[in-house]
């Protein structure tokens, strides 16, 4: 929200304190301003209103002429001026030598000095409205800016008339708890209260304008449901003439963004700006001159077209203004087009109501509408400030009329409900206070606070001290709590003295798994990612949990996997000219169990397991080109690479490899015949720690390359669950002996089923298994070396005991396999 | 034979030993020399088997003595070339493998973190050595720990302002928009006094643009106990800005409002980038805004029951991105969920 110091200053004395100061002071006591800008160029006097009193063709040039104008009962000025407007007896702006306008070329700033245009002399400038800074008139778009007000007498400063002084805005984004400060008299009273100024209240008194009050109509109001609307206003005006929105009126709107329309709706939006209290003008020759208003719910199928001029449908959660039955605005949002007043209306109702806040806020949502003033109702109007703000606009628009408009009139205010509203008391302890700010406040210089922020003081003893809550901050201030925060910002939050902790009493254990396993993963040649946990549908899977409210198709689903993202990410880096790509995210992965129904699910419940998952991408190689040609690829690298690396994060986790199997599995998105589940065996139980496979050759196509891309995916809260801490083992003294064992089997054995066969059996002596070799000696049959480790702890072991082991090994296995043995 | 002969013999011996040493240039021929001068079936050997039939006690001890001194002297030359020529073949292929240490390394590609969890880390260790213990807590959440218990109710803009994901679950299941969720789970399940801080993902409905991705990151901090004060907030946070930046930097606080703490306050720290002269970083204001933070607020206490009835604390909350895009000078905040090897390269 855009706020202008020259207005502010309407309120409260700022002389002496310049624009930056104020911004400081309001950031560190009530509210951020994001931004100090100015409004307007720098203009310097003397600008004068003068007026033309003959027209000369230049002597020397066509498209110039001479002009005399008269700034005051004597003097006159000879002035070259170029613009094609002008007459005799108009009055303009005279800029005399000295002064600085914009050059209306590059915006710079433009001196006026004595000078000659080609040799007739030229003692100052006509003006247009580009080059005093002001927005360009409708009337005289591009000429000399015609001052129309013919009682401006000659010689006036039009700096002041015109408003033409430089601004400064200031950019301020008002908390949601204060809707008492959107507006420059609200924001005016906050910085009376920081700076420990008077408040200067707005002219409301009509009654100066006594003369000019007639009873002209009669209105009758109704409210259908008094909670919808507690409040409602209205306030008739006839006679009125199409009069320019005064300069003030108009520099000040638009110096905070407020587009100019005309003079009486100007005012209704001066005023909402300047009060905070939103207001509505009818066109009453427009309303088929009925005197019922009706405040109410819309009907279903009603319809209305706003003032944006677009038709809008309602239904019952819109709260409606109606004349003689119809819609003529929806209350607190936007007012219809049918009523709205133009520069020839001449007859005119003004509006100023309070409407609730929640009704307005769903009767803006369901039309996916909102303005000024919906965001005021939305927030809360300060209810007793509704009158006063008719009071207000009135006044500004029999102030600005009287002078050329002596037919005009006003009627009483209509008006229907309670201004009334309950106020409150809250007590707070002194120590509360000190206690929680950390730093002892005197008695004094809180009650001082209080006072200043508009609190009176009911009551005060040595411990505590009992205020009356002022009208605009009901909607904020309920308990001592609150009265805490007002005496610390007041106090400045930066005066409160930094208090060390208390000595640290627990030393936390933060090591966690995540840790471990990125720095492991990093430790392979992983780089880590971060993916978007919401994913498009088409990456989904269709048990994955919907967001009703997507930001975008993209981001539709909640993953239940870390897969699609690996595989977007890929995507992505090997259509940037990368060869090998690792890659690896440790993060959740977020599944519902279906057997959950919104009906059985308790309000703190939600059905969702969030479970800390790691997956892995490997394609190419993570070793350097090198220049020896060490490596060699062959299809099956990729998988047994990744596998690698997978059972080196789990034996550093402390998971026994022993217990683990790799079973046939069927991910679509994997190679049929090369993929598998990890599954965590012991004699207790079976889990499923995740799976790993090379990409399914059908999905692979598209990236058009011939490397391999391998995956795995494990959930690390399962394995987290299976961490076991083994204690220390002594070391064996004796000598371990190795012996190497080729067994010829068929192809669909696998390597695992034998290893296990062997394992299971628990030689006593047999320390370790290894596969050493393996190779395929025709399409069915395949021979795997494994190197069996033998110790006896206690004493050096025997040719002979192990040659005993190792025909036990040999007959199991010919017995399950029907295997052969090489060389026995 | 005489002695003389025998004296003789054996330096005849010692003579054509030494001659045939010179010429051994392999490490088999020293070894063959070894078999034909110095073991047991050597010529040397025989005359000293032959010592024993000597009667003369003298003439055996002057033989003996001889005998000893030559071989003695033979080995100990034979030990010297042995020497030699191990050394002259250890230098030769030293020679040989003489290599271009200039050349690259072999080795594998590093990987790399993502820059946010080095933010995340370091952010944890920070505030661990001050005394906080990590938690974790629930991305898919209720309307009760997302806003209800967190003193947000259902009429407050914040809501609004908030625009939070809803779930096809049910109408109160949402993706949490705020870790201060992680505040009350905690305060549920542990009595006071708690030192927790959260770090964790949360989402909110807004387009995607340099500044603002649907998902981003926050760290939640809260400290609860007999009587924490505005103070102490401002002490721990002076101490973890100072860390983090790894320098002393002058904070100043500013008055904010969130609906979970009273007062509530929104804390800039010195641009460490350009000692408050503004920059680029600092959008040329010379502060950086860091965090928001606060005193506990009565009502969150109250919904949490009766356990933490007369306690007081402080809590705060800031952006992981944020502080990564400060501390980096990264400006978009899109690099990070690009996954763009280039970038995450970097770090």
């Amino acid at each position: 929200m855009k706020f202008s110091y020259d207005w502010l200053a309407d309120f409260v004395d700022l002389s002496g304190i310049t624009p930056v100061e104020l911004a400081e002071k309001l950031t560190y006591h009530a509210f951020e301003v994001e931004e100090v800008s100015t409004y307007g160029a720098k203009i310097v006097g003397p600008i004068t209103a003068g007026k033309i009193i003959s027209i000369e063709p230049h002597p020397n040039a066509d498209k110039i002429r001479l002009t005399r104008v008269l700034i005051n009962d004597t003097d006159t000025y000879d002035i070259v001026c170029g613009a094609s407007n002008i007459e005799v007896d108009q009055i303009v702006p005279v800029a005399l030598p000295g002064s600085i306008v914009i050059n209306r070329h590059d915006n710079s700033p433009l001196p006026i000095k004595k000078s000659k245009i080609r040799g007739a002399d030229s003692n100052g400038m006509l003006c247009s409205a580009s080059e005093l800074g002001i927005s360009t008139d409708n009337s005289n778009n591009g000429g000399i800016y015609i001052l129309k007000d013919s009682n401006i007498k000659l010689g006036t400063d039009l700096i002041d008339l015109l408003n033409l002084k430089q601004d400064y805005i200031l950019h301020i984004e008002p908390r949601s708890n204060r809707p008492d400060v959107l507006s420059h008299y609200g924001m005016a009273r906050e910085i009376a209260a920081i700076f420990n100024l008077p408040l200067k209240e707005p002219k409301t008194n009509i009654n100066e304008f006594s003369q000019f009050q007639e009873a002209f109509i009669d209105l009758d109001i109704n409210i259908e449901n008094k909670e919808d609307c507690p409040f409602f206003s209205l306030c008739g005006i006839k006679n009125l003439t199409d009069i320019n929105t005064p300069s003030l009126i108009r520099h000040r709107l638009e110096a905070i963004g407020v587009r100019s329309i005309n003079f009486i709706v100007d005012i209704t939006n001066y005023v909402l700006h300047e009060m905070g209290q939103p207001m509505h003008a009818y066109d009453y020759d427009k309303l088929d001159n009925s005197r019922a208003f009706l405040v109410r719910r819309a009907c279903n199928e009603e319809t209305i077209t706003t003032i944006d001029n677009r038709l809008r449908k309602l239904n019952s959660t819109n709260l409606v203004i109606a004349n003689n039955q119809k819609a003529i605005g929806v209350a607190g949002i936007m007012g219809g087009i049918e009523s709205e007043i133009s520069n020839s209306t001449q007859n005119v109702i003004l509006e100023s109501a309070c409407f609730d806040a929640r009704s307005v806020r769903q009767s803006s949502r369901s039309l996916g509408l909102s303005s000024d003033s919906s965001l005021r109702f939305e927030r809360g109007v300060i209810k007793h400030m509704t009158l006063n703000s008719l009071n207000r606009a009135l006044y500004l628009i029999l102030n600005y009329s009287i002078a050329s408009n002596p037919n005009i009139k006003y009627s009483k205010v209509f008006q229907t409900g309670d201004l009334n509203e309950q106020t409150n008391r809250v007590s707070l302890s002194f120590k509360d206070l000190d206690n929680t700010l950390g730093v002892s406040i005197d008695t004094a210089t809180v009650e001082s606070i209080l006072n200043k922020l508009g609190f009176s003081v009911i009551d005060k003893n040595q411990f505590e001290i009992s205020v009356q809550i002022p009208l605009h901050r009901l909607k904020d201030i309920g308990e001592s709590i609150d009265l805490v925060e007002e005496i610390a910002r007041l106090y400045g939050y930066n005066n409160i003295p930094l208090e060390p902790l208390e000595t640290i009493d627990h030393i936390p254990h933060n090591q966690n798994i995540s840790d471990k396993v990125k720095e492991n993963m990093v430790g392979f040649g992983f780089n880590e990612i971060w993916t978007s946990s919401l994913i498009p549908k088409k990456r989904s899977r269709n048990t994955d949990i919907q967001v009703l409210n997507p930001v975008s198709q993209d981001h539709e689903y909640l993953r239940s996997s870390l897969i699609p993202g690996l595989i977007q990410a890929f995507e992505y880096n090997l259509a940037r000219q990368h060869k090998d790509i690792f890659l690896f995210e440790n993060a959740y992965v977020y599944k519902h169990d279906s057997s959950i129904t919104s009906t059985t699910l308790d309000l703190k419940s939600t059905g969702v397991s969030q479970i800390l998952s790691l997956a892995a991408l490997c394609f190419g190689s993570n070793e350097r080109q090198n220049w020896l040609n060490l490596s060699q690829e062959t299809t099956e690298l990729s998988f047994f690479r990744l596998k690698g690396i997978l059972e080196n994060i789990l034996v550093n986790l402390n998971i026994n490899l022993n217990l683990i199997s790799w079973d046939s599995c069927d991910n679509e998105y994997l190679h049929p015949t090369r993929q598998a589940s990890i599954i965590y065996n012991d004699p207790s139980r079976k889990i499923k720690l995740g799976h790993i496979g090379e990409i399914h050759p059908k999905l692979a196509i598209d990236y058009n390359t011939k490397q391999r891309l391998s995956l795995f995916e494990i959930d690390l809260d399962a394995v987290q669950g299976l961490i076991f801490k083994d204690s220390f083992k002594s070391i064996a003294n004796t000598p371990f002996v190795n012996r190497d064992i080729t067994i010829d089997c068929d192809t669909i054995i696998s390597h695992q089923s034998i290893k296990w066969a062997i394992i299971s059996q628990n030689y006593d002596k047999l320390t370790n298994l290894e596969l050493v070799g393996l190779y395929r000696p025709s399409d069915n049959i395949k021979s795997l070396t494994y190197r069996l480790s033998f110790q006896d702890t206690s004493k050096t072991l025997l040719a002979q005991e192990i040659d005993e082991i190792i025909e036990k090994i040999r007959l199991n296995l010919i017995e399950k396999f029907n295997v052969s043995f090489r060389g026995l | 034979m005489t002695d003389q002969e025998i004296s003789t013999q054996l330096q005849s011996i010692k003579k054509e030993a030494l001659t045939a040493l010179s010429h051994c240039d392999t490490l088999d021929l020293l070894e063959n020399w070894k078999q034909a001068y110095l073991s047991r079936k050597s010529k040397f050997n025989d005359i000293l088997k032959n010592l024993g039939k000597i009667g003369d006690v003298d003439t055996k001890k002057t033989i003996g003595e001889l005998a000893n001194t030559i071989k003695d002297e033979l080995l100990k030359t034979f030990d010297e070339a042995c020497t030699t020529l191990n050394a002259k073949f250890l230098n030769e292929q030293i020679q040989k493998e003489a290599i271009d240490v200039s050349l690259p390394g072999i080795s594998y590609k590093p990987g790399h973190y993502h820059p946010l969890s080095q933010i995340c880390q370091n952010i944890a260790q920070i505030f661990s050595s001050l005394g906080f213990e990590q938690v974790f807590g629930p991305e898919v959440e209720t309307n009760y720990y997302n806003f209800d218990a967190l003193n947000i109710d259902a009429d407050h803009p914040a809501r609004d302002e908030q625009d939070t994901f809803y779930t096809s679950i049910a109408p109160h299941v949402l993706l949490r928009s705020q870790t201060s969720t992680v505040q009350i789970r905690s305060m549920e399940k542990t009595r006071p006094p708690l030192k927790i801080i959260s770090i964790g993902r949360v989402y909110r409905n807004e387009e995607i643009n340099a500044r603002k991705y649907p998902i981003f990151h926050q760290v939640e901090g809260l400290y609860v106990n007999s009587k924490v004060s505005f103070g102490q907030l401002k002490w721990t946070l002076q101490k973890f800005i100072n860390a983090f930046f790894e320098r002393d930097l002058k904070i100043r606080l500013r008055p904010d409002f969130f609906p979970f703490t009273e007062p509530s306050a929104e804390v800039d720290c010195e641009c460490p980038f350009c000692d408050t002269k503004g920059c680029k970083t600092c959008g040329h204001k010379g502060w950086l805004e860091i965090l928001g933070c606060g005193m506990v607020h009565p009502n969150v206490l109250k919904n949490v029951g009766e356990n933490y009835q007369g306690y007081s604390g402080f809590a705060f909350g800031m952006g992981v991105e944020r502080l990564a895009m400060i501390k980096y000078g990264i400006y978009d905040i899109r690099y990070f969920y690009n996954n763009d090897l280039r970038f995450i390269g970097q770090f």
